[in-house]
């Protein structure tokens, strides 16, 4: 027979124990494993791409990163000119203001193009299981990317 | 030998509070008395050992095994949880980084957030 008080305590002890030694556990499993992978490895592993698949979506991807790197600068070229335009009160809808502004929303369109265009062709070398999660998740980016733009 | 009315009056009262079946409850309001006094005298501190050894209720064996057990077991659920959304939430950041080298838009706010303002 144990007073309450002292299984309690002992109760609770026990439990945070337990629950540290657990969730620390699988906390490090997690840390490490993501440490070691790249963004693309992950993605095989997320959207369970076979060798074979990993092959030909891997040459996909190689091919796009350059194409995708320059849009970037130039996307982030144009945006730091329109905000410097916005912060000169002489350029108020200028035709520099309003220039920068169009190529803005320009880069923004075809940006999304091409990563739909890029999905799409991804999507279509994997299995009909994986291809229908990989496009959901990214039409949920394509979507905060359109907030970010606005933003 | 006569004796003296007083000594007859403390007689008949003692005999009177002995034949009284109330007696039996002046003994124990006495004890309880000296008990209260007791604790009064007793330390704070010893006070409250003495609560915890007397006052809390004890547990039988099976309940004094069972709540450090359903503890543990809570502890582990909680913890495979809360694992759980961690994992959730790394996968969300291996994604972002993904979505971000394949989108130009959101490559550029990954580089500006990245890179130091001047």
């Amino acid at each position: 027979m144990r007073s309450l008080f002292n299984t309690l305590i002992l109760s609770i002890c026990l439990g945070l124990f337990v629950f540290s030694a657990i969730y620390f556990w699988q906390k490090h499993r997690i840390d490490e494993h993501h440490e070691h992978l790249t963004t693309f490895e992950w993605f095989c592993e997320e959207f369970e791409v076979t060798p074979e698949q990993r092959k030909k979506i891997e040459a996909l991807h190689t091919a796009y990163f350059p194409e995708c790197e320059d849009h970037c600068i130039h996307y982030a070229d144009t945006k730091e000119t329109l905000a410097h335009i916005i912060e000169d009160p002489d350029l108020d809808q200028a035709p520099e203001h309003v220039d920068a502004a169009r190529s803005l929303a320009e880069l923004e369109k075809e940006a999304d193009k091409e990563f739909i265009d890029f999905v799409y062709s991804v999507a279509a070398e994997m299995s009909p299981e994986s291809s229908e999660r990989y496009l959901t998740r990214m039409k949920g980016w394509l979507d905060q990317s359109t907030k970010i733009a606005k933003d | 030998m006569k004796e003296d009315p007083f000594s007859e009056k403390l007689e008949s009262t003692l005999d009177h509070l002995r034949s009284d079946p109330e007696s039996g409850d002046l003994r124990d309001f006495e004890r309880k008395v000296w008990a209260e006094i007791a604790l009064h005298d007793e330390r704070p501190i010893a006070r409250i050992r003495r609560w915890f050894s007397d006052g809390v209720p004890v547990l039988t064996k099976p309940a004094a095994i069972g709540i450090p057990a359903l503890t543990i077991l809570l502890g582990a659920a909680a913890a495979v949880a809360q694992s759980s959304k961690y994992k959730e939430q790394a996968t969300l950041s291996m994604e972002q980084r993904y979505v971000s080298s394949i989108h130009a838009v959101l490559r550029s706010e990954t580089y500006q957030e990245e890179s130091p303002k001047s």
